[in-house]
């Protein structure tokens, strides 16, 4: 009898600890249902950020087109450009900027350009629901640009034997002459289209800063009847297609 | 050309120059136009007795294409006249003159 009380202690005392670990558990699970539950309930009732139709407008200027001609590059060129802030998605942009060029090459050919260009376009902001001010952007522009331009040149003088050698770049090797060339003020033009990718960083109260990469595609050109242009303004190096970048130092106005 | 020559020589007029020199077996060739006059004296060698002047009118305009590239002479041939010792005619058969390999003259014997 005694043997059989002891046995029923035992397994009851076995019970209340196996059971007493689950108890604790299934409480705990409880609590953190009861945890858990509200903080879905909380991250559903966040509030989205919805921007409004009109977010005010900026001002930028280009400083790659002046920093590149400093650091010897061929050309200068300088830019301003106008964008309004639509919902914090679209940015219907327009660009105005002046291109110059004054350039020597290793045999003696002298090129000179300068004039104005425009661009049309629209930047979208991937990051429009972010409530950051910092963008990144794809965009397009149509562009355009018509201009003037002078090629030359130097003509060699033989201090030896004395004479002159027009042209150095079209010498005739059979018959010994050279043909001159200075053709001034001929006429060009060239319309282009760009896709580009950039940034714009806040960095100061209404102070912005941004990087563009812009895929250029010519569209159509004239040129003058005797050589193509090698500069265009706002494009760069004539030809089908070529990369540019602007660094972009953005004003926000105050309205 | 129509047929093939046995040999042929040319000599650019008024100079020392020799363009091609006793080439064999002539059937097709290059010659250059001069740049600085609309006009181009040849004087094509036969043997050392019998020869043809031609004399290819041209107009030529040179061309800018690249600050690397440089220029480029574009030549247009507007007439030709020649004279008939051995040379029988020549036709223009693409006025356009350039290096792209397309035949600008068809001579006949």
């Amino acid at each position: 009898m005694k043997r059989k009380i002891l046995n029923y202690f035992t397994s009851l005392i076995l019970c209340l600890s196996i059971a007493s670990p689950l108890q604790a558990q299934e409480q705990g699970q409880l609590n953190q249902r009861n945890r858990t539950i509200p903080s879905k309930v909380e991250k559903k009732k966040e509030p989205e950020v919805v921007y409004p139709f009109y977010n005010g407008i900026s001002i930028s200027a280009d400083l790659f087109g002046i920093g590149n001609k400093i650091l010897g590059g061929d050309f200068l060129s300088s830019e301003i450009a106008i964008d309004a802030n639509l919902k914090n998605r679209f940015f219907p942009i327009a660009e105005i900027g002046y291109g110059k060029t004054d350039t020597w090459n290793d045999n003696g050919i002298h090129y000179k350009s300068k004039a104005p260009y425009f661009r049309i376009g629209m930047n979208y902001n991937i990051l429009y629901k972010k409530k950051f001010k910092n963008c990144l952007f794809i965009g397009f522009r149509y562009a355009m640009s018509s201009f003037n331009y002078d090629i030359a040149s130097l003509a060699v003088n033989d201090p030896i034997y004395g004479g002159v050698t027009d042209n150095p770049n079209l010498k005739d090797n059979v018959w010994g002459d050279s043909q001159s060339f200075d053709h001034r003020g001929m006429k060009g033009s060239m319309q282009w289209f760009e896709l580009c990718g950039g940034i714009r960083a806040h960095i100061w109260k209404a102070l912005y800063m941004g990087w563009t990469i812009r895929m250029k595609y010519r569209t159509s050109s004239s040129m003058g009847l005797y050589g193509n242009p090698w500069y265009v303004p706002g494009y760069g190096k004539y030809g089908t297609n070529t990369i540019g970048i602007t660094y972009t130092i953005t004003y926000k106005l105050p309205y | 050309m129509n047929d093939t020559l046995d040999s042929l020589t040319i000599t650019a007029l008024g100079t020392d120059s020799i363009i091609i020199n006793n080439q064999k077996k002539v059937h097709d060739l290059s010659l250059p136009l001069r740049y600085t006059v609309d006009s181009t004296a040849l004087i094509l060698h036969y043997s050392k007795t019998l020869s043809d002047t031609v004399i290819i009118y041209q107009t030529n305009v040179p061309y800018f294409l690249s600050m690397n590239c440089g220029y480029q002479m574009k030549q247009t041939i507007n007439k030709v006249s020649y004279s008939t010792h051995k040379l029988d005619s020549i036709s223009i058969k693409n006025a356009e003159a350039g290096i792209n390999e397309k035949e600008n003259l068809k001579l006949f014997y």
